[in-house]
């Protein structure tokens, strides 16, 4: 114990003190600049990049970014002169600024009581968008006569438009807010981590730079949001230290979205569209190119318009499409909804047949009216039809699909059994996804090694397009597509350049028998479409009645040397009578 | 307590800690502009910390000598219960939650650790004997072993440097302390190794390789480096630069960046007129326990010292220690001023003695000073 250890310790602590000042000197001081890195508090804006164009087969635009102007708004100006509401002369203004008073409310209660006056005044000197979408004229107005509005910002941004309106829509896909962690992922998804450091990428997220990004919803808007989207580009605020003139200085230059080119036909969807507008049950028709797949025509006839999703924003009509009850015209019931098919189907069980050797084009089969005597869901058509027809007596296959005939079905497909209509059904395309850009769904098809048992009536069943099948109308166009082509399955596609043919292993004759059949279904005798004004052109094609609950669903799929054509009458009866003549139509227009 | 005692007490040291405890104060008020909730806060702990340096300035420092064992009893207790019971938080379980506060026992254990070890010391025989330094050695690593599993390797880090510090005041043989030493020495790369987690090793490492371990570690102790370089000589504008937890473990980069290099070199001086004093303490004091727990004190907060501002400007490892009496955080600001009420406690008893080294015929006080007990000698 002794005074001097004391000493000699208090020396030692001493000496990590003088290393500190040192380091301390070394940094803030000697080396201070070095140190301190980049100015801080850099103003950055990002600089929109304008979305590509999306235009039809002949350069017709669908959807564009045109510029706009938003008004923003700073509450304490503005409210200084209450006559600037009026010359404003927009509607719904009042609604809009209580809108922004509740959101500072919200903002204001987050916070604890003392705080709150101060949050209210800072948030009234902060602008808030009050209007997207200005005229031109107003926002000329505005910007020239800035005393006359106080506290009016006007601001130019890019403001997405779709010229067809609802023309083509279930093709474009519409826009909205980014939801959820996507203004999170976007800006790191942005590439400016690359140039700015993480407290200027944290301060770019708390600003939500990426909250009024719309962004591809449905559609090819969706699909090819990659490709259309581009990139924003980061402008920041530089200061001269001698002037005090601020300027702006293009860190990363935005690079617009580059322009996608569709299969459709702009002109022909219009008119199909039109023609469909008259069809009183919910009908979807599609028209593809069955050389490569290219779908012309995608059409509805419950439309929405894209624009009303674009601010201001159409409120009546955006609740009418979300609304359960409703038609619900965002769901594309061309590529994700599914339905009973019928006697379409007709078309893989032959092709089975014929390539599996259960049957020869010559084979007869006797249709009897009733397959299996006694038993009601085996009857053919005939028996139930209203009033009733004398049986078809023996068939060929080519005439059964001209008439449509179950029974030869009913014993064709006894005799395949399940494996091998699955495997032709997929092979056409049923039960797989059809490659559309749209998202579509794969419908339902009955496979070997999902179902755990399998009964001769269930073959009955899935030989006519009944039972526990469904599909898309995407996927039926592409059926009659290959058989169309002569055996080659294309993808469908709305986007330039998609095209994917793969040829199917069916043999000439079976295809030739087929067709005739097919053929002899709009131009024979006892074809079931003969009656529906399709005779008058170059068309082969089968109807189809699937039974639905109510009334049944009304097809008809048939190809001419140029198209393929689909339309689907839900609930509309048979496909003969509701189907077949719109087709006609359709046809009509191709002309 | 009497005008003649509250004379005795060193006013450098107040002053200094007291002018500290300001400019932490000054540092959370400019940090958090918005309402000033940690400093209203912190404000309220300087209270309750003022209180408890009343306190412990009261009665005679060796009184705290029958308190020794319970406390610290007391507080290993808390420690293992801390262990089983508390829940996790932050990857770390190092408080207790007693309502609302969050009350953290380690920064208490460094007091009760100094006041037994002390008293052990002075009351031994055989500090000079190897034998004689394994109780000491046992009763400093027992809490230090059970804050290495909470855990915290900071404050576990510290116990180190105190035991050294007074082993070496109470007379240990150089020889067995270098040895001892030269042992830490060989052990510590394989403690680093072995008995360390993998985000212990990052932080330790983060200053010494800062692009080799995680992102947000380094990013913070850079960032708190470039607030202090910005602050340059005479400070500068607030703002800009983003620390987490800064008002508790970066509080110094507020200031660098804030009153630049005159004020990290003022509150450097604090700190070295704090050292100093307390130093001066020591050194005068020959009783024993009260010497010791002068020097056992001085070096907890001398250790926090260097390692939350080497911190802070990129030369010590990321630990999680509190700047003594400038760091947002009750359990911190109050064990700081409990230590120092100690350390002005044994000051303002002093009374000078005869020696054979420090004679000092000025005074012939020396008959006010009856031992209760004679083993110290």
């Amino acid at each position: 114990m002794d005074r001097r250890r004391v000493l000699v310790f208090l020396t030692l602590l001493l000496v990590p003190l003088g290393g500190l000042e040192a380091r301390l000197a070394w940094v803030q001081v000697l080396n201070r600049d070095e140190y301190a890195g980049a100015p801080r508090r850099r103003w950055l804006e990002i600089a929109p990049a304008p979305r590509g164009r999306i235009v039809d087969r002949h350069g017709c635009v669908l959807a564009r970014d045109a510029l706009s102007f938003d008004l923003w708004v700073v509450l304490e100006e503005f409210e200084k002169r209450p006559e600037t509401r009026a010359a404003l002369g927009l509607t719904g203004l009042d609604e809009r600024i209580e809108r922004i008073y509740e959101r500072i409310n919200k903002l204001m209660e987050a916070r604890p009581e003392r705080e709150r006056w101060r949050i209210y005044a800072r948030e009234r000197r902060t602008p808030y968008l009050l209007a997207q979408g200005l005229s031109f004229d107003l926002a000329r107005t505005v910007e020239t006569n800035l005393d006359r509005f106080p506290g009016c910002i006007v601001r130019e941004t890019l403001r997405r438009e779709y010229p067809a309106r609802s023309v083509g829509a279930l093709v474009v896909g519409h826009l909205s807010w980014p939801a959820g962690d996507e203004p999170k992922r976007l800006l790191e998804e942005s590439g400016f981590e690359d140039v700015v450091d993480d407290d200027t990428l944290q301060l770019l997220a708390r600003r939500g730079v990426f909250d009024q990004e719309m962004l591809g919803r449905k559609g090819v808007e969706r699909a090819c949001q990659e490709h259309l989207r581009g990139r924003p580009g980061l402008l920041q605020q530089e200061r001269d230290p001698q002037t005090g003139e601020k300027s702006w200085l293009e860190i990363i230059s935005p690079r617009p979205g580059r322009d996608i080119e569709l299969t459709l036909d702009l002109e022909l969807q219009q008119e199909v569209e039109a023609l469909l507008a008259e069809v009183q049950k919910r009908v979807t028709a599609v028209v593809l190119d069955p050389s490569n797949g290219e779908v012309l025509v995608l059409a509805t006839n419950a439309p929405f318009d894209p624009n009303d999703f674009i601010p201001p924003k159409n409120g009546d009509a955006l609740r009418a499409y979300f609304d359960p009850e409703g038609a619900r015209p965002l769901l594309s019931h061309a590529t994700q909804e599914q339905f009973a098919l019928g006697s379409i189907f007709k078309i893989v069980t032959s092709i089975a047949g014929l390539e599996e050797g259960k049957t020869t084009p010559d084979r007869l089969i006797e249709c009897r009216g009733a397959f299996i005597p006694g038993v009601q869901h085996t009857r053919c058509w005939t028996v139930n039809h209203d009033p009733p027809l004398p049986p078809h007596g023996p068939l060929t296959v080519a005439d059964a699909l001209e008439r449509s005939c179950n029974c030869y079905f009913y014993e064709l497909g006894q005799e395949l059994g399940l494996e091998p209509i699955s495997r032709w059904a997929e092979r056409l395309g049923l039960g797989v996804h059809s490659g559309i850009e749209l998202g579509d769904i794969i419908g339902e098809l009955p496979r070997p090694e999902k179902v755990s048992r399998w009964t001769a009536s269930q073959s009955h069943a899935l030989a006519i397009g009944q039972g526990a099948l469904a599909v898309t109308p995407i996927q039926v166009a592409r059926l009659i597509a290959a058989v169309g082509n002569g055996g080659v399955l294309v993808r469908p596609h709305v986007v330039r350049g998609g095209a994917l043919n793969v040829p199917l292993p069916i043999r000439k004759e079976t295809l030739e028998t087929v067709k005739r059949g097919l053929r002899n279904v709009v131009h024979g005798d006892h074809g079931t479409a003969r009656e529906s004004g399709l005779a008058a052109f170059d068309v082969a094609g089968k109807t189809s009645s699937a039974q639905a609950p109510k009334e049944a669903h009304a097809w008809f799929g048939g190809y001419t040397s140029k198209v393929a054509i689909v339309v689907l009458v839900e609930h509309g009866g048979s496909g003969g009578g509701a189907a077949a003549p719109v087709t006609a139509k359709i046809l009509e227009k191709l002309k | 307590m009497t005008s003649s005692f509250v004379g005795k007490i060193s006013l450098p040291l107040a002053g200094s800690a007291a002018l500290l405890v300001g400019m932490g104060l000054f540092a959370l008020w400019s940090h958090d502009q918005e309402g000033h909730q940690y400093f209203q806060k912190q404000v309220t702990w300087v209270g309750v910390g003022v209180v408890a340096l009343l306190v412990m300035l009261g009665p005679h420092y060796r009184h705290s000598r029958h308190f020794a064992y319970p406390i610290y009893l007391a507080l290993v207790a808390s420690l293992v219960a801390l262990l089983v019971f508390a829940r996790k938080t932050n990857g770390a379980q190092g408080w207790f939650a007693l309502g609302p506060l969050k009350v953290q026992p380690a920064e208490f254990v460094k007091i009760g650790v100094v006041l037994v070890l002390a008293r052990w010391l002075a009351a031994s025989r055989h500090v000079h004997t190897l034998r004689g330094l394994a109780a000491p050695i046992l009763l400093a690593l027992t809490p230090m072993g059970l804050i290495l599993l909470q855990p915290d390797f900071g404050t576990a880090m510290l116990f180190v440097p105190v035991l050294f510090a007074m082993l070496y005041v109470a007379g240990a043989r150089r020889k067995y302390l270098l040895v001892g030493l030269a042992a830490l020495l060989v052990v510590t790369p394989f403690a680093y190794r072995f008995g360390l987690k993998e985000y212990q090793r990052d932080r330790l490492t983060s200053f010494l390789w800062p692009d080799k371990v995680d992102k947000d570690l380094s990013r913070q102790q850079m960032q708190s480096v470039r607030a202090c370089a910005a602050g340059g000589l005479a400070g500068a504008e607030s703002g800009g630069y983003y620390v987490s937890e800064r008002h508790t473990d970066f509080v110094f980069s507020i200031v660098a960046e804030e009153l630049g290099f005159l004020g990290t070199s003022f509150v450097l001086l604090l700190f070295a007129v704090l050292f100093v004093q307390a130093g001066w303490i020591a050194a005068r004091t020959r009783e024993p326990y009260g010497r010791l727990l002068a020097v056992g004190l001085l070096v907890f907060l001398a250790m926090q010292v260097f390692i939350n501002i080497g911190m802070a400007i990129g030369v010590a490892p990321i630990t999680g220690l509190t700047l003594p009496f400038m760091s947002y955080g009750g359990s911190s600001l109050v064990s700081c001023m409990l230590a120092l009420g100690l350390i002005l406690n044994v000051g303002a008893r002093w009374v000078p003695t005869f020696s054979s080294r420090d004679l000092d015929p000025g005074h012939v006080a020396i008959r006010e000073f009856v031992p209760q007990e004679k083993k110290w000698l």
